[in-house]
């Protein structure tokens, strides 16, 4: 589609990549929107996928994290991941518990997370490595934010909860989205989710 | 002349979500292309 709007407007080789570049993330961010909106409604999950794409889509474009090597592969591991993590949300842990007990999950959670933020942070990859230092440190910056930012949304769900017993759900949606981009840092994750992305790979290129 | 309208439009959005992406560590979700020399802030 890039060749043949570059071709059609005259553009050169650069302008091609750039229009290629930003079509392919549409395409994806797209696809995965539908899918997980898709069943997100025959499930009745779709605030909680809405949650999960949205905090983990916006932590990793500071904190980068593990990467999938096709387009397909991303598809699947984020839809599965999304819907998974939704699924055990609302019908595992979206019921009433004592509000000292969800706020001591939160800080346990956030701060797991702040520390491999602190060790990790920024996760690069091979397509797009990160080297300048004024760069890691805006992206380190960013992250601490967005994670000061998810904790307290957090804690104004589980506040809300005891009003309305629905965002008890909504609530471990961010946590688990957290504990999710938390495992895509880490050397254990990156290798575990590599080797889901490989199988995954694996099977499409039989069919 | 409507063909091109839309296609110059479709360039422009798809420019602006690849120099948004440019600054950040990644794309969205998972799968990260390689990143077209022109964009690239190392």
């Amino acid at each position: 589609m890039a060749e043949k709007i570059a071709l059609q407007l005259n553009y050169d080789e650069d302008k091609r990549a750039v229009i290629a570049y930003g079509l392919t993330a549409m395409i994806q961010m797209v696809t995965i929107f539908a899918s997980i909106t898709t069943i997100g409604l025959i499930l009745h999950i779709w605030y909680e996928c809405f949650i999960i794409y949205m905090s983990v889509g916006i932590i990793r474009k500071s904190t980068g994290g593990a990467h999938s090597k096709s387009m397909q592969g991303c598809i699947v591991v984020s839809v599965l991941s999304i819907t998974g993590l939704s699924v055990i949300s609302r019908y595992a842990l979206g019921f009433e518990i004592n509000v000292y007990a969800n706020l001591l999950i939160l800080f346990l959670v956030f701060t797991i997370g702040f520390i491999v933020f602190y060790l990790r942070v920024p996760v690069d990859s091979p397509n797009k490595p990160i080297i300048k230092s004024e760069k890691i440190k805006r992206l380190r910056k960013q992250s601490f934010i967005l994670l000061a930012v998810l904790f307290v949304i957090s804690f104004i769900l589980i506040l809300l909860a005891v009003k309305n017993n629905r965002f008890y759900s909504l609530a471990f949606s961010i946590r688990l989205a957290m504990l999710w981009q938390v495992l895509t840092l880490t050397k254990t994750g990156i290798q575990l989710l590599g080797k889901v992305d490989a199988g995954i790979n694996a099977i499409f290129e039989l069919g | 002349m409507k063909k091109r309208n839309v296609l110059t439009w479709v360039a422009a959005i798809a420019t602006v979500f690849a120099t948004m992406i440019a600054s950040s560590a990644c794309y969205f979700w998972f799968y990260q292309p390689e990143e077209p020399k022109s964009l690239s802030d190392k």
